[in-house]
């Protein structure tokens, strides 16, 4: 057994994690050099574990939470603009897809041609009908009087 | 701090913390705050970096905790990604602060600055200790950490670096081999 040799078992042996044999402890009764080696490992092995653990401050765990809900609310306020932009963009092609395929298929056309036909239509029955007015307003209001009486007795019975 | 979990055990903990309980939550940073903080501290050496990478290690734990199914031991998996945060923090030149002994050390016993007195001697062995593991590789500094500031067993270890048992133990002992042989070195004043 060479002082070499016994180097690699100096840390092991202070550590207790193995036993020495006859053999090494002959030598490091005999070694000064190995014996002081020994003493220094077992001296490191206590200082190690005899270190107090350091704390954090009192207010971590507070500090922790509130940096999660930060974090918590920007991821929230991310997901909003990405789905705000998403729909915006989808918006923006659905009118231009239908812009495209309203003008390259002739359906603008036709579709303003109906547009002025529905206006025209509207504006005759309008003329025609503003002489009984006077009827169809009274017609309403009895309409919506029935319509009333008929919820407030439904509400009054519970039902 | 929440009342009422701390008899709680870590799978019921997890349990609790899956199903959207923040308290629980709160009850686990309560748990692994000062392993975590005390492991990174040792590694890094800087109070107010340690600090921030052990909310970040907690930001991970809270966002992989969904995911988490128990294979490994919690305390593992923490260490784990203790690890992980600790390798990627940039490196910088670190300063471990001194270890303090518990009381009932020869440390605490009144002393004579001499170089002769024991305690003194003591006292300067744990300074150049302290400067001698800020001289080791970043991953020896957080293996010597988890072995002696948490009494972490070498195969949680083993697990929690993905590494075989024989493998953790080697790098533990070259560790302290070097350690050894940093204090034995010539000191230059």
């Amino acid at each position: 057994m060479t002082c070499a040799d016994l180097d690699d078992l100096i840390e092991p042996i202070a550590a207790g994690d193995i036993v020495p044999s006859a053999e090494v402890r002959a030598h490091l009764a005999e070694c000064a050099s190995c014996g002081a080696s020994l003493a220094l490992a077992t001296r490191i092995d206590r200082l190690l574990s005899t270190q107090v653990a350091p704390v954090p401050r009192p207010d971590f765990t507070a500090a922790l939470i509130a940096r999660m809900r930060r974090d918590r609310w920007r991821s929230e306020q991310m997901l909003d603009l990405v789905f705000n932009l998403a729909i915006a963009v989808v918006a923006v092609i659905a009118i231009g897809g239908l812009w495209i395929a309203f003008s390259s298929s002739g359906l603008g056309t036709v579709g303003a041609t109906a547009l002025n036909t529905a206006g025209h239509a509207l504006a005759e029955s309008a003329a025609r009908a503003a002489p009984q007015a006077g009827i169809y307003m009274v017609t309403t209001v009895g309409l919506v009087t029935g319509l009333f009486l008929w919820w407030w007795a439904e509400r009054g019975l519970g039902l | 701090m929440p009342s009422g979990m701390s008899d709680v055990s870590d799978s019921e903990l997890v349990a609790r913390c899956q199903a959207g309980s923040d308290e629980a939550f709160e009850q686990l940073v309560a748990r692994y705050r000062v392993r975590v903080f005390g492991l990174i501290l040792r590694t890094i050496g800087e109070t107010t970096r340690a600090e921030d990478l052990a909310q970040d290690v907690f930001l991970r734990i809270h966002r992989g905790l969904p995911y988490f199914q128990g294979q490994a031991k919690l305390s593992t998996w923490i260490y784990r990604i203790v690890l992980n945060v600790c390798l990627a923090e940039k490196q910088r030149p670190v300063r471990i602060e001194v270890p303090a002994e518990e009381p009932g050390d020869e440390d605490h016993a009144p002393r004579e600055l001499s170089t002769k007195d024991p305690a003194f001697a003591a006292l300067e062995l744990r300074d150049r200790l302290t400067k001698a593991l800020a001289q080791l590789a970043p991953r020896d500094r957080l293996l010597v950490a988890a072995h002696y500031l948490d009494g972490v067993q070498y195969e949680d270890l083993a697990e929690a670096m993905q590494m075989p048992l024989g493998t953790v133990k080697t790098h533990l002992y070259r560790a302290k081999q070097q350690l050894r042989r940093l204090l034995t070195e010539p000191q230059v004043s």
